[in-house]
């Protein structure tokens, strides 16, 4: 049987085992701190080969990132807008107008993400006050990604998975603090990108 | 000797025996109410025609962060399995600690495959429920006792370093010491669920004041947590400051998360009056005998 809580307490015996266990305790810890931190601080000074382990260690497992409005808020907002361009005259639709998925603020939210993602792909610079359209060409992963994710959407919505499809990223600039000026829109408009077999 | 001492004290009696099991099931409880809200679309998410591209076939990656990449037939049914495992845990069955293990592999798993679904509030929940699988409130061996605590005292050290990394943050940027990162966040379309951004729009003064009421909350919160006779301020502070972050910036199950992770700080006194409440009598039961043994 194993002494009570208070048996021990009272005994206050620490014996050669529990030694061995708080030291392997402590130990796994403070690795494991350790390594959150170096993956959550990656341009601290660390050696490379432990900025290694510790994503390869925490990234598939306990990866988080607390970076939400900081350290600057951005200072524009941007929307997903998708045309199929098989259809003739087809509109460039927004991403949260397709149907076909149940209502859900979920869908909003990740529509609003990928657009998001855009963004940062296309290093949109928010304090750019051009209002023309920008026509850009990127192989970026995260754009053919969002290419995917909308030819998705389009086919919930029409029945089938178009063939080529057109992002247009409309961005607006907030208006400053307590300024008197508005804000303004962009347009920039990613080359049109045809799926693959892999797509489907 | 000190460290004898310590070790005898971690080893001695599980801290806030009542604190953590409340804590260990109102972990669960929230992962399974956030998949159960995903319901309605979990064909759309981890469907047969997913919306997300299977690009996690990375030569070299765990198998958890390619697994349903690779074998997407499975993503629905690690769903199901996981919400299984949450009413397992919940209702108190034999074997939950298994139970929570599958929970935090499916979820990890699950991530990976739509990681645009969640914010960082499953992250800190997947660290959090990681560490629930260590912890055991009812402990009588020494050892075990041991890594109960620690596993708990992981669990407050992972929030305090939320706060901290998010407050450090901050505090390196200028608009948040300017005062106007709250103003700027509402205006922000995709925050802006309920349509509050015009109401807050020429309110320069209450925006100001929430602006820094939220960064020296987010700055404090590290080092006040720790003394006791403010900690219960704190925690109510924090229902304030992330019901407003659930309700003003259309963020749920971010701003539910983290008040739900709050019990982990709540004092065992709270803790046994809201398991009375909840007629937790299990809970109570082995508390009080633990109490007994004192």
């Amino acid at each position: 049987m194993p002494e009570s809580p208070s048996e021990h307490l009272k005994n206050k015996t620490v014996t050669r085992r529990l030694r061995l266990v708080s030291l392997l305790v402590f130990t796994a810890f403070l690795v494991h701190f350790s390594f959150t931190l170096v993956y959550v601080l990656p341009d601290v000074g660390v050696p490379a080969p432990l900025r290694h382990y510790s994503y390869r260690y925490i990234r598939p497992l306990f990866h988080q990132g607390w970076k939400l409005f900081a350290p600057e808020v951005p200072r524009c907002s941007g929307a997903l807008y998708v045309r199929v361009l098989a259809v003739p005259n087809a509109p460039a639709m927004k991403l949260s107008s397709f149907e076909g998925l149940p209502m859900h603020r979920k869908l909003r939210y990740v529509d609003d993400k990928i657009a998001l993602y855009v963004m940062n792909a296309l290093e949109v610079d928010c304090d750019d006050a051009r209002t023309d359209t920008l026509v850009v060409e990127c192989a970026h992963r995260t754009i053919r990604s969002a290419v995917h994710y909308a030819a998705r959407r389009v086919e919930r919505h029409t029945g089938s998975l178009p063939e080529t499809v057109q992002l247009t990223l409309v961005i607006d600039r907030i208006p400053p603090f307590g300024g008197e000026t508005n804000g303004s829109t962009r347009v920039i408009a990613i080359e049109p990108v045809t799926l693959t077999a892999n797509d489907d | 000797m000190m460290i004898d001492a310590i070790i005898a004290r971690w080893s001695g009696q599980v801290f806030a025996p009542t604190t953590q099991r409340l804590f260990m099931r109102g972990v669960v409880l929230f992962v399974f109410l956030l998949y159960l809200y995903l319901w309605p679309v979990r064909e759309a998410f981890w469907g047969e025609k997913a919306l997300f591209e299977p690009v996690l076939r990375t030569p070299g990656a765990w198998p958890l962060r390619r697994v349903l990449a690779e074998f997407p037939q499975w993503a629905l049914p690690v769903y199901y399995l996981l919400l299984v495992a949450c009413l397992w845990c919940l209702t108190g069955l034999r074997g939950a600690r298994v139970a929570r293990g599958v929970v935090f592999l499916a979820s990890v798993a699950l991530y990976h495959a739509a990681p645009p679904v969640f914010n960082a509030v499953l992250m800190l929940f997947h660290v959090l429920v990681f560490f629930t699988l260590f912890m055991h409130p009812w402990a009588r061996s020494a050892e075990a006792t041991l890594i109960t605590n620690t596993a708990f005292f992981a669990c407050r050290v992972q929030l305090v370093l939320v706060y901290a990394l998010a407050g450090g943050y901050k505090l390196s940027g200028e608009m948040w010491l300017n005062g106007v990162a709250v103003y700027h966040g509402l205006m922000l379309e995709r925050y802006d669920g309920l349509g509050l951004a015009s109401w807050f729009s020429d309110k320069y003064t209450l925006l100001k004041g929430m602006n820094y009421a939220a960064l020296a909350y987010q700055v404090l919160f590290p080092f006040l947590i720790w003394v006791r006779r403010i900690r219960v301020y704190l925690l109510l502070a924090a229902f304030g400051f992330h019901g407003f972050i659930a309700i003003g910036f259309d963020l749920l199950d971010f701003g539910l998360g983290m008040i739900m992770a709050y019990v982990v700080f709540f004092p065992e006194a709270w803790s046994r009056r809201l398991a009375d409440a909840m007629k937790f009598s299990s809970a109570q039961k082995r508390a009080s005998t633990i109490r007994s043994t004192e």
